[in-house]
């Protein structure tokens, strides 16, 4: 027997923020281990980190990726760094492609 | 499902293979399969099964009893490693969460995302993490979306909920429905919730670029040269394009605020392309002989012959 209910979705929040502390907190990392992924310019928006800083979801995702690849590579800061920069490009320059193939594909 | 795969097989070893080769073969593996350095929809499980393989091969110990008996819990009752080792993020194994509308489990969100992420260790329940894929029109629009979870009320019920998904969601973008996830663990504890991950799957027509729709528009050569209106088809319903005259192919055309709906809505590009017609009538072929008489043109200027 499976009873219905109408749930209204609630899309997390882009807006909503989280403290330098409370993420390292939840995250489970050191804050000189954030604070230096920052430093190697983890999140290219952010110049000058500082402890005083907020994340809001995307910086977070990008955090949660970094400890990932962080934990389970054995990848050191810089090469963190490195990794999601060009995975930004590559889904950049995936995206062109896919427009432009279907383009050239057409008719 | 799990652990019943040949890990051999999962890491691409020979079953002599050494210590050394496996630690190699996992290496390697485990970055071309990193959920976040491999964007292809499988890679997530196949990371999933080379640690689980992994863990088994990597200990002699395991590693015997898995050669001897298929299983690295040897014979007697049958342990998934899997649940072993996954089991207290996630309580439902993955098959049991595929809903109406086809809302799979994510595993590997509970492990990292919530296991290793935000969730609440202390009294509340852990939040669930799945996806379900929609159409880019259900994105445009937004739409109501039926799961079935397996329900905590009574044993080995499913509880159906309808799930209203926002207009203007965008792959990886996530829902969360509160109070939806794992009960509390003790009495009087706040349950989990539960977060939706979306998935827009690919249109016949149209290209998502962050907010923007791409869609190429095949255009005859004497619509481009003279400039025309074409109807094209947009998210939001068709709508008369002006092509202005001396258009060429590959140019770009952009319908303001045509693209996904949003804070900063997006736009819809229109790439032209223009196609000849076949002379098939001896009739068509003399239109052709005739341009090429009158319109004397050369494209290969550029190439400097």
């Amino acid at each position: 027997m499976s009873k219905s209910t109408i749930v209204m979705g609630v899309l997390v929040d882009d807006q909503s923020s989280i403290s330098f502390f409370d993420l390292c907190e939840k995250q489970g990392i050191s804050e000189d281990v954030l604070l230096d992924m920052l430093e190697h310019g983890l999140i290219p928006e952010v110049s000058m980190p500082t402890t005083h800083m907020e994340f809001d979801l995307s910086m977070i995702n990008r955090i949660q990726s970094a400890c990932r690849l962080q934990t389970d590579l054995g990848i050191n800061s810089p090469g963190v760094v490195l990794a999601l920069e060009l995975m930004d490009e590559l889904e950049q320059l995936h995206s062109e492609l896919r427009v432009l193939q279907r383009h050239v594909k057409l008719v | 499902m799990m652990g019943q795969h040949d890990y051999y097989k999962v890491m691409g070893l020979e079953r002599g293979a050494t210590e050394k080769e496996i630690k190699m073969a996992y290496r390697r593996l485990a970055r071309k399969y990193h959920p976040d350095l491999n964007k292809e929809s499988d890679a997530e499980e196949k990371f999933k099964e080379l640690g689980e393989a992994y863990d088994v091969l990597k200990d002699p110990e395991k590693r015997k009893l898995y050669d001897t008996y298929g299983t690295a819990s040897g014979p007697g009752p049958q342990v998934d490693p899997s649940q072993q080792h996954y089991s207290h993020a996630w309580t439902n194994a993955a098959h049991d969460f595929h809903g109406a509308e086809g809302f799979d489990a994510d595993l590997f969100e509970s492990l990292f995302g919530g296991g290793r992420g935000f969730h609440q260790p202390h009294r509340g329940g852990a939040d669930r993490h799945g996806t379900i894929h929609i159409s880019l029109e259900e994105a445009f629009q937004g739409v109501v979306k039926q799961l079935e979870l397996p329900s905590h009320d009574h044993k080995g019920g499913r509880q159906t909920l309808r799930v209203k998904v926002p207009a203007g969601v965008k792959t990886g973008q996530k829902i969360r429905l509160a109070g939806k996830g794992e009960p509390a663990l003790i009495a009087g504890g706040e349950p989990g919730d539960l977060y939706i991950t979306i998935d827009v799957d690919r249109h016949p027509l149209f290209d998502v670029v962050e907010n923007d729709i791409y869609v190429t528009l095949p255009v005859t050569p004497w619509e481009a040269a003279l400039g025309s209106t074409i109807v094209v088809p947009t998210l939001g319903g068709k709508v008369d394009l002006k092509i202005p005259p001396n258009s060429q192919g590959g140019q770009t055309l952009r319908l303001k605020k045509r693209g996904l709906p949003g804070p900063t809505p997006g736009d819809q590009y229109i790439l032209l392309k223009i196609v000849i017609p076949h002379p098939t009538t001896e009739a068509d072929k003399a239109l052709y002989q005739t341009m090429a008489r009158e319109m004397p043109f050369n494209p290969r200027d550029n190439l400097g012959g």
